[in-house]
């Protein structure tokens, strides 16, 4: 019972990361598309689209939050493995498990205070912003949603790592990310 | 409790969890946070009174990332990402390469030279040095094995030109300096470029001078190309070159802003892709899925990072440091000796993106302290942690091309081959650290 939850749980949640990559990379098409439609409409019509750096700004947003968790899936996220490569498959697991908690508190702590402070600035109008008067609301929820995918990833970090730990199993991510491609960091 | 007594203990405590295989973002976000409450809680010569606390540090945290992450400014790293990987699946970035080795086969390493100005070629579009020696090293090591090269020769030419991938512009690690240092990014891009040309220089002459003493190390191919063949692949060159000139061009003559170039370099690679036909959409699919997942990576890191330096700010640390600077009366050469030390170590262990902004906050006060350039001091920073980036034990580069040849080259080998390059670097650290204006004339000298 408790392993068909677990399984449930990972699908979904793995199904959700996807979608959650898939839109941040359209929105980042979308960047790039208003970036350069503001620079040539500036440089041929002498009009550039207006509050571009606004919505460039917004996007970015969604660019960064809806990937955390995919990354996290994949283990991604940059660690120092040096002083610790020695160590045996459970105590790494107990480190992974500890990390991820860590993570999950900080990142938590954001969204939480995040989401808490919504509706306060929603009453106030705090909401639109710039000549067009664009609504920010939205991309401040994708980025609640990309921190609470995060946080629901990071929990399923931590019962693998605590899993781990006490079977001595690792189960690396079904779809390594990077298996055809190069970039893991500046 | 006093502020710089609990930067301290935070600084010790992030080092303590960074070793533990804790998340850079997580030791740097986490540390920071209980920092600013201890210090909001435990005011000095006060009692300890968390109610106090707890207001300003949620606000911090509420505030700070979600502000920092819509600044627009950040939109130039995932655009100019985007363009490296675009570029990289439509083959741009392979093109230098290629027309590097036809026309430089018959010089002695001449395949050698080739991968470096090949990992040039690819610095000027992508701005990731493990990407460069990655994708670089997949083409160009197999091919030196093929004539013969010496294996330490060929993995070591790969990836120490594999650091020019953050040296020459556009680079991550140079956007990450400018937005944490508050220094202009198209300066900083334009300040790389000359340094970045004597560090590709100083290689190419590694590399003659290594195959004039040891002719063994690269024997000349036994392969015959065509006048047509050299000058057919220097023609397909003109997509990189027409994206470089189009993006730093473009910053350099005050046509665009860091970002604006990196979305026009974006589009660029993206048009020039489709209608040469070297794109479709599983490509892009491909390079728009490694963009964003590499660019939440890194802010997730920079993310805490604009947390831990807010928190370095509260505790006073850089006047403390500046007033030791006065006191101390040390010298701007010792003070230096100091920073350059402190990097080398540093990037021996620690992930480029990581000391930057662990060290950032320290550091910018004794430089401001001397009234030295940072423009120039971000160039020294880069072109420690790239060097960082070939040294042991950590070493990334060394291990990606590790990965990459597997058993066929052992790991020692590879470091033996990065140690003649490591003496070219110390003579070219010396030239940059030795006359600034290797790095601020460009920059004086734009629109």
């Amino acid at each position: 019972m408790l392993y068909t939850f677990a399984d449930v749980y990972s699908r979904v949640l793995h199904a959700l990361e996807r979608v959650a990559l898939a839109a941040a990379g359209a929105i980042l098409l979308v960047m790039g598309g208003v970036t350069t439609a503001s620079v040539l409409g500036k440089e041929l019509f002498v009009r550039p689209i207006p509050d571009d750096l606004l919505m460039i700004g917004l996007l970015n947003v969604a660019v960064i939050a809806l990937p955390l968790a995919y990354v996290e899936y994949n283990r991604g996220h940059i660690a120092v493995t040096i002083t610790t490569d020695w160590m045996g498959v459970r105590i790494l697991g107990l480190l992974r498990a500890f990390g991820a908690l860590a993570m999950g508190i900080f990142f938590g702590a954001i969204g939480y205070t995040v989401s808490m402070r919504m509706p306060a600035e929603f009453a106030q109008g705090a909401y639109y912003d710039g000549i067009l008067q664009i609504p920010t609301w939205p991309m401040k929820a994708v980025f609640g949603l990309g921190i609470l995918l995060l946080v629901l990833r990071l929990i399923a970090s931590v019962v693998g790592g605590i899993h781990t730990a006490i079977t001595g199993i690792d189960t690396p991510p079904r779809d390594p990310h990077g298996a055809d491609h190069v970039d893991e960091g500046a | 409790m006093d502020p710089l007594f609990v930067g301290l203990v935070a600084l010790a405590a992030t080092l303590i969890l960074l070793a533990i295989r804790m998340p850079i973002s997580a030791a740097l976000g986490l540390s920071a946070s209980i920092g600013i409450f201890i210090i909001f809680a435990w005011r000095p010569g006060a009692e300890f009174l968390p109610q106090h606390a707890w207001r300003p540090t949620l606000s911090l945290i509420a505030n700070r990332p979600y502000d920092f992450l819509k600044s627009h400014s950040l939109a130039t790293v995932p655009l100019f990402i985007l363009m490296g990987h675009l570029s990289y699946q439509a083959g741009f970035t392979t093109d230098i390469y290629r027309a590097a080795r036809l026309w430089l086969a018959r010089l002695p390493g001449g395949v050698a030279m080739a991968s470096v100005l090949g990992c040039g070629g690819f610095a000027a579009i992508t701005g990731s040095s493990v990407a460069c020696a990655a994708a670089m090293g997949r083409i160009t090591i197999p091919e030196m094995l093929k004539f013969g090269y010496s294996k330490s020769l060929a993995a070591g030419s790969v990836a120490i030109g594999g650091t020019l991938g953050s040296l020459i512009p556009p680079s991550i690690l140079f956007i990450l300096f400018g937005i944490f240092a508050e220094q202009s990014i198209g300066q900083l891009f334009i300040a790389a470029i000359i340094p970045g040309l004597l560090s590709l220089l100083a290689y190419l002459l590694v590399i003659y001078l290594w195959v004039l003493r040891y002719p063994d190390a690269a024997p000349r191919p036994e392969e015959t190309t065509t006048a047509a063949d050299r000058w057919g692949s220097l023609a397909r060159c003109w997509s990189i070159v027409a994206l470089f000139v189009t993006v730093i061009g473009g910053i350099y003559a005050g046509l665009f802003t860091p970002s604006q170039a990196a979305g026009i370099g974006a589009y660029a690679a993206l048009f020039l892709g489709l209608i040469l036909g070297r794109l479709n959409l599983q490509r892009i699919a491909a390079a728009l899925k490694e963009s964003v997942y590499q660019t939440s990576m890194i802010f997730a890191i920079a993310l805490s990072g604009k947390i831990y330096v807010s928190f370095i700010a509260l505790t006073g640390v850089s006047g403390a440091i500046e007033d030791w600077i006065a006191v101390s009366d040390l010298s701007v050469f010792y003070a230096m000796a100091v920073i350059v030390v402190l990097y080398l170590v540093l990037g021996m262990f620690l992930d480029p993106i990581g000391i930057i902004l662990l060290t950032l906050p320290l550091t910018i006060p004794i430089v401001q302290a001397y009234d030295l350039s940072l423009i120039w001091f971000a160039v020294i920073v880069v072109k420690l942690l790239e060097i960082g980036l070939v040294t042991p034990p950590i070493g990334l580069n060394v291990f990606v091309i590790k990965s990459i040849v597997r058993d066929r080259i052992r790991l020692e080998t590879i470091f033996k081959g990065i140690g003649l390059f490591l003496v070219a670097e110390v003579f070219v650290m010396a030239l940059l650290l030795g006359f600034p204006s290797l790095s601020l004339w460009l920059p004086s000298v734009m629109r």
